[in-house]
């Protein structure tokens, strides 16, 4: 077996990666428009005359289970097909990769068809900023058709093994707290008050005794 | 009250966890909600005292005014210091600044700082009462924005009271009852006791006059 020269070998390099670039372009036409909790990422079967949607919202903001709607809409040249769509946190990470989808059949012709994929709120560790998602739409042999990427701020974090014993037991502290310091400087300004209220008295009388000409108190 | 009201939050209360990833830290929820209404209670106070100065110039209703500021503070302050908390144990993250209920308290909070302030800065009369009333009349405006301002803005902050609301069901509704009640007849004793020493502090002025002469 005969090695290819150099020349050969970088024209097939070149090629492949041509043909790399192109089957690329073709699988990740998909594209974001929006921002906020406005954003949608943009997904599409050209092929078939299917566009499908879904809202991306640029923060997850509870620890709760997120659940992304997926809007599939053919037009009259669309022929009925089973699409599957997917949603993959971290996608190009084989450590951390996860991803869930669902499946829905598109009616031939004009018709829409909503399909929601859930992300349970166990799925991310940790408060995280641009957290990579990837928006997928895939053929029923699980072929991809079309993909959108778009970064997520997860804004919690994993729950306190406690609970959350920890600030409760602070929080209750700290109520009692306040408000024994508060009462505290209450009792002690109101003793300088009446201190000060009978030695004003005590001057006062005082004052009246050596001066007998004031008179008796009235 | 406080302490029947405490132990109910921690022993009798439901643990929440649909919704909450700190089921046992939202038990903070009862007490705050007992002081954060009872600040907006003597936040109302404030001015509605202010209110009748102006109106009377009686030195006794600048003098209660005063008085409610000075609670307002320490319920706030208490709010200040337990949703923080919360916020650490259930958000990960002790204050959010793009949340407007947040927001809204801490400058009402700030607000009313400023007017303790105030008052510090200008001499005891008149011209102090009315200025600190007027500015408290129109501090007061952030009271209904800090309370309505979960259903104003976007906020993360909970949403008990409300139809779409998450509810803490009949036994943390009674709870809450008895955290608010309790919170209310503290800030009410308070409110004596302050304004026995505000009347206390009139004799020892009277005294000091008399003294003087």
């Amino acid at each position: 077996m005969t090695e290819p020269s150099a020349p050969r070998g970088a024209l097939l390099a070149a090629v492949s990666l041509v043909a790399l670039l192109l089957s690329q372009g073709g699988a990740a036409a998909g594209f974001v428009t929006g921002v906020g909790a406005s954003r949608v990422a943009h997904l599409a079967d050209p092929a078939n005359g299917v566009t499908v949607t879904v809202g991306v919202n640029e923060t997850f903001d509870s620890y709760a289970a997120n659940a992304f709607t997926f809007t599939l809409a053919g037009d009259s040249s669309t022929a009925a097909r089973s699409y599957t769509v997917e949603v993959a946190i971290s996608p190009d990470d084989p450590d951390t990769r996860a991803s869930w989808n669902a499946t829905a059949t598109l009616e031939a012709g004009s018709s829409t068809r909503a399909v929601t994929v859930t992300v349970p709120a166990e799925a991310i560790k940790g408060t995280l900023s641009n957290t990579p998602f990837r928006f997928s739409l895939l053929g029923s042999n699980g072929t991809l058709i079309d993909s959108a990427e778009a970064a997520i701020d997860v804004r919690w974090r994993s729950p306190p093994a406690d609970g959350g014993l920890l600030q409760l037991a602070l929080a209750t502290t700290a109520f009692w707290a306040l408000v024994f310091l508060y009462a505290l400087h209450l009792h002690s300004n109101e003793r300088k008050l009446r201190a000060r209220a009978e030695a004003l008295e005590r001057s006062l009388q005082g004052a009246q005794k050596d001066d007998p000409a004031e008179g008796p108190k009235r | 009250m406080l302490a029947l009201a405490t132990l109910l939050s921690l022993l009798y209360a439901p643990t929440l966890t649909a919704g909450f990833s700190a089921p046992v830290a939202q038990r903070i929820f009862y007490l705050h909600f007992g002081a954060a209404i009872t600040s907006y209670v003597a936040f109302s106070g404030t001015f509605v005292f202010s209110l009748l100065f102006l109106k009377n110039g009686k030195p006794a209703n600048d003098t209660a005014a005063a008085a409610c500021a000075s609670l307002g503070l320490l319920f706030t302050t208490m709010v200040l210091f337990a949703g923080p908390l919360w916020g650490w144990a259930e958000w990960g993250v002790a204050w959010r600044f793009e949340d407007a209920r947040l927001d809204t308290y801490l400058v009402l909070g700030l607000v009313f700082v400023g007017y303790l302030a105030l008052r510090r800065q200008i001499a005891e009369g008149d011209a102090r009462a009315r200025t600190s009333a007027t500015y408290a009349a129109a501090g007061y405006v952030l009271v209904p924005l800090s309370y309505f301002s979960i259903y104003l803005f976007q906020s993360l902050h909970p949403k008990v009271i409300s139809p779409g609301g998450q509810g803490v069901g009949g036994q943390g509704a009674l709870v809450m009852l008895v955290a608010l009640a309790a919170f209310v007849l503290l800030f009410l004793a308070l409110l004596g006791w302050r304004l026995d020493q505000a009347a206390l502090d009139r004799r020892v002025a009277a005294l000091q006059e008399r003294a003087d002469l």
